[in-house]
């Protein structure tokens, strides 16, 4: 009896260690920095948006662009579509909090699991970051400051910052994700009506290990309110 | 009596103007017989071949029926016989897409420079391009191994190509291409998506046999 107390008593500490992020570095308590970073993080776009991008996306040498069309709403719904130069949709993928990411279309010859896998996490490192209040762990690396993150599908996901950051136009850092490693750049930062903080107008993902290049250009964002239809239908 | 009930719903869900249109757009349009069909064809590819160079502006809508938005693009199209062809879209972004002969290139622009991109898909571009070469000289025949061709009347009247193929026609299921009242180039191409979604590709501005400059279909651009 008193073991099964013990253990239930143990089963909360269980339980948060395996819904916290691990540490992968040094332990870092600037909470000023780390401040600055969590914001980094959470990005400027709104809780709810349309956005319209124009997307190239470069794979093993070999370029395929077109418009990507995203919808996103807070936390972890979103809905993106592709279309081809005629207008022709060459994809269209969903995904809501708990569940696995659906293909709504796939008319071409794209593999479902380049969708669901790496296109999927393309679109939510990019536009669903961790929610500002997620448990972080923050440490120390070299001179990279590293925020560990437990997505609720169980990813870890590592965002990598020089600790030092230049007053450069351009935001530099690195995602770990899936054990994949992402460098994102965002540039040409403009204000968008409705929108708090300046978007980056260009956005540039790499990921040297799997030969993938993701230029993306923002032609319209659109913050308000999205129906939850939009993402189960 | 169901009927009047299911109204508003259907204005409510925003369905109303898009179902009236189209009833609308049914009311006056009468299937030509295929007497009638195969004088309407033979006439437009007469007037469509007449035509060696073409140039005009277009304007591209893609209507989302779910999102309730349609995304807008327009750029210019240029043709030459026999199959050169020349479709840059300049708003909202710039991308470029050539097709000389048997050789295809496309483009697009970083800071205003042309890039020219290696496709992976190039076999399947140069086929739609090639039909929409096709289609511009009027040569229907050849589409009628793909498609199933119905002429209805209206002012102007509009070609229907309706694929035979079951799996293209689940993502595809019509080509509406409407025409001058003169019948001597294409005004309008309407492809449907699916139950809702479409995309209306409007032409303006046409020029028919104009001079095009030297370098136009090149595919190296500088």
């Amino acid at each position: 009896m008193k073991k099964s107390r013990l253990s239930l008593l143990l089963l909360p500490c269980l339980l948060g260690a395996c819904f916290a992020p691990r540490l992968t570095g040094i332990p870092f308590g600037d909470q000023v920095v780390v401040d600055g970073f969590r914001k980094r993080v959470q990005g400027p776009y709104p809780a709810a948006y349309r956005a319209q991008h124009r997307v190239t996306l470069s794979f093993y040498g070999r370029q395929f662009d077109f418009t990507g069309y995203l919808l996103v709403k807070r936390r972890g719904a979103w809905r993106a579509a592709a279309f081809g130069e005629f207008g022709g949709s060459l994809f269209e993928l969903a995904a809501v909090p708990g569940k696995a990411v659906r293909v709504i279309k796939k008319p071409g010859a794209i593999r479902k699991s380049w969708l669901t896998g790496p296109a999927a996490d393309l679109v939510e490192l990019l536009f669903l970051p961790p929610a500002a209040d997620a448990p972080v762990v923050v440490s120390k690396r070299g001179a990279s400051v590293i925020l560990a993150y437990l997505r609720k599908n169980g990813v870890q996901e590592e965002f990598r910052f020089a600790e030092e950051q230049g007053g450069e136009q351009a935001e530099r850092f690195t995602v770990l994700r899936n054990g994949a490693a992402y460098e994102v750049e965002y540039s040409d930062y403009a204000a968008v009506p409705g929108v708090e903080r300046k978007v980056p107008r260009h956005i540039v993902v790499e990921n040297k290990k799997a030969q993938l290049k993701l230029e993306a250009d923002l032609l319209k964002l659109e913050p308000g309110e999205l129906p939850e239809k939009l993402f189960y239908e | 009596m169901k009927k009047i009930f299911l109204l508003p719903l259907l204005a409510l869900a925003g369905l109303f103007p898009a179902w009236t249109a189209h009833a609308a757009d049914s009311s006056v349009s009468v299937r030509f017989s295929p007497a009638q069909q195969k004088e309407f064809l033979g006439k437009l590819e007469g007037n469509l071949k007449a035509s060696r160079t073409l140039q005009a502006r277009f304007v591209q809508e893609k209507h989302l029926l779910l999102f309730q938005d349609v995304l807008t693009s327009s750029g210019t199209f240029a043709f030459s016989v026999p199959s050169s062809l020349r479709w840059e879209i300049t708003s909202p972004f710039h991308s470029l897409l050539i097709m000389n002969g048997r050789e295809l290139a496309k483009y697009d622009y970083i800071k205003g420079q042309p890039r020219r991109l290696k496709l992976p898909v190039a076999d399947a571009l140069f086929e739609v391009f090639g039909q929409i070469a096709g289609l511009h000289q009027g040569k229907f025949s050849e589409q009628a191994g793909k498609y199933e061709l119905a002429v209805y009347s209206g002012e102007p009247a509009r070609l229907v190509l309706v694929p035979k193929n079951k799996k293209m026609r689940q993502f595809i299921p019509a080509i509406e291409m409407k025409f001058t009242p003169a019948l001597d180039s294409v005004s309008s191409v309407r492809i449907r998506e699916g139950e809702s979604d479409y995309t209306l590709i409007s032409f303006e501005d046409v020029r028919l046999n104009p001079e095009l400059p030297a370098g136009l279909f090149a595919p190296e651009q500088k």
